[in-house]
């Protein structure tokens, strides 16, 4: 429920700005000249504002699309990620989100055209191949889907560009959004998991696991290709019987033929972030783990995070071919300089 | 809790509500009792900066509850209507934005402190003399949550100030107390939510007394009775640790070695 709604001066009148207005009428609306003077100042709680988010409409300016890190992709060799929303609807404590951004507030960028522009402008830089574009970087890309109308207004851009290839990445079981329309093979809904009792601990908000399932099952059963990501990888007790316990869990109710890509990836956060994250939540076991700084990162320690990779791989490799598995090293991008 | 008041008019029903005393030989007039603290400002920008910057250097605790407090002029809202400002407009300044994060009843309104008294009232919103450099002087000690600014109507276009009747702000303000208690209590609440957990503090202070620690070793220390507290160690356990130890290095290698086995996700 929202109560709060900043918005740029001159965005109340964009159609999904109204949108936004007519679900919410009764929310208290504040001006402001630029979204970055509500959501950028320093001592904002993020914790505190986690409790409660206002919403922030605006406009993206400058660059819109951005190339993903080298390391991070799902076959294609031209990945780009945009952000048409800031911070997620849940509070997993594993989330780099908490330690990249100053406000826990959502920001809604409404210039949905300009995005689609950008994008088209990307992928003629290669014509002739896929061209990946990530929605599921800096929030979750479904998982607000009602107040954001994100996959309703791009799912039949992508429809119309089919070397554009999209992939939604989510927690949310709610998915109309795709149950309305045809399958579009150029856009791969991606779950994310944990094992039960990980998730129990650390995804505060989040759909169950067996729901999430449940969710991915239903929508490849519609013919909409689907991804799991296994990221980030948590150091746990019984680590390889409940990593064991889910891989199967997800195979025993999912074609493999049907699962577009599966991604692992390995709990590794900018160090400065990390450090936000734990002063955040001094309480929070998850931080008091086997932690180690490496180059500009923190991770689990380099013996530990090889192990349980190597675990889920050739657990994971027991239902799908090598080519549909991939190995993310990071996750957070790099602070900017 | 801090309080920052300008005038004495505007204090008065507060200090008897929370029955603060006056403090004596203090360089503003400052009133207290064990949880709250009240400084009378005077009137405008500058003098509210300083009362802040006293309260603050007087009462160095980090994160504490700040609020100003008192009467203000409205374009819209009728004389006597308590509103909370959402947004602090100041020509010198860049605009501040107190976090909405408290459950209220309270109008919420925009604020615009001028550096005189303005003749009108160009803008359905507040206008007051000392907002903007609160929030200012507060926020490099508290969150953005932690400070607010809670106005009183006083003056509107249908009574403009120059017809307020300064022996009515007493009236005004005690009028408007029951709308600002449960928000102080609020503010107050979550002061605390932010606090470290129950007990972790002073059993640090209480390890740090067992040995003459380096800066860089209580900082060491500090992260791992963090860690102990999150992975559920005993603090009798932690404290026996440390004070088996023969020296400071000792004390953070057996700290350090106990948490070890302990430390992964259950």
């Amino acid at each position: 429920m929202i109560k709060v709604i900043y918005h740029e001066e001159g965005i109340l009148d964009h159609p999904h700005s109204q949108a936004v207005l007519r679900l919410y009428p009764k929310a208290t609306l504040i001006p402001c000249a630029h979204y970055k003077d509500v959501f950028n100042p320093s001592g904002q709680s993020f914790r505190l504002q986690k409790e409660s988010p206002a919403l922030i409409l605006a406009r993206k300016t400058g660059s819109l699309v951005h190339p993903v890190p080298a390391t991070y992709g799902i076959g294609g060799r031209h990945n780009f990620y945009f952000s048409h929303l800031l911070n997620c609807l849940y509070d997993c404590r594993y989330c780099f989100l908490q330690g990249m951004f100053p406000s826990a507030h959502y920001v809604l960028f409404v210039n949905f055209d300009e995005f689609k522009n950008e994008i088209l402008r990307k992928q003629k830089e290669s014509p002739d191949e896929a061209t990946w574009f990530f929605s599921g970087y800096d929030c979750d890309s479904l998982a607000l889907e009602q107040v954001t109308g994100f996959a309703d207004s791009f799912l039949p851009f992508f429809a119309e560009h089919p070397n554009a290839h999209l992939e939604l990445r989510t927690k949310s079981v709610k998915l109309k959004a795709l149950e309305d329309k045809s399958p579009l093979q150029n856009v791969v809904t991606a779950f994310s998991f944990t094992p039960d009792e990980i998730s129990g601990q650390l995804e505060h908000k989040v759909p169950s696991v067996s729901s999430r399932i449940r969710a991915i099952e239903k929508i490849a059963d519609l013919g909409w290709p689907v991804g799991i990501r296994i990221d980030p990888l948590i150091d746990c007790k019984n680590f390889e019987k409940r990593y064991r316990c889910l891989i199967e869990k997800l195979f025993t109710k999912l074609n493999p033929d049907f699962v577009h890509s599966v991604s692992l990836g390995a709990f590794r956060v900018p160090i400065s972030y990390f450090k936000k994250m734990e002063k955040l939540y001094p309480e929070e076991p998850l931080f008091a783990g086997k932690f180690e700084k490496r180059g500009n990162f923190t991770g689990y320690r380099k013996e530990i995070e090889e192990k349980r990779s190597e675990f889920c791989q050739n657990e994971l490799l027991k239902y799908i071919p090598e080519e549909k598995l991939f190995l993310c090293e990071t996750t957070g991008k790099e602070p900017k300089q | 809790m801090n309080f920052v008041v300008a005038l004495k008019a505007e204090a008065g029903p507060l200090i008897e509500f929370f029955k603060l005393s006056k403090q004596s030989s203090e360089e503003l007039p400052l009133f207290t009792n064990d949880n709250h603290r009240l400084v009378l400002s005077g009137p405008g920008k500058e003098l509210s900066a300083k009362a802040t910057a006293f309260l603050r250097n007087r009462f160095p605790l980090p994160n504490q509850a700040w609020l100003n407090f008192g009467l203000a002029g409205h374009g819209s809202l009728p004389v006597g209507k308590i509103f909370l400002a959402n947004r602090i407009l100041d020509k010198q300044e860049r605009a501040f934005y107190p976090t909405q994060c408290l459950k209220h009843k309270l109008e919420s309104s925009a604020l615009r402190t001028c550096s005189f008294p303005l003749s009108g009232y160009p803008e359905a919103i507040g206008f007051d003399m000392e907002a903007s450099a609160f929030c200012k002087t507060a926020s490099p000690f508290s969150i953005r949550e932690l400070i607010q600014v809670i106005k009183v109507v006083s003056d509107n276009p249908d009574y403009p100030v120059d017809t307020f009747d300064r022996s009515s702000a007493g009236a005004l303000i005690e009028k408007a107390l029951p709308s600002l208690l449960p928000v102080v209590d609020q503010l107050e609440t979550i002061a605390k939510k932010i606090e470290l957990p129950m007990g972790l503090k002073e059993h640090i202070d209480s390890v740090f007394s067992l040995h003459p620690f380096s800066e860089t070793q209580c900082h060491q220390i500090r992260k791992l009775l963090t860690h102990a507290h999150a992975l559920g160690a005993s603090k009798k356990d932690t404290l026996q640790l440390v004070m088996e130890a023969t020296s400071e290095k000792q004390a953070i290698s057996n700290l350090s070695n106990s948490l070890e086995n302990h430390r992964i996700l259950q």
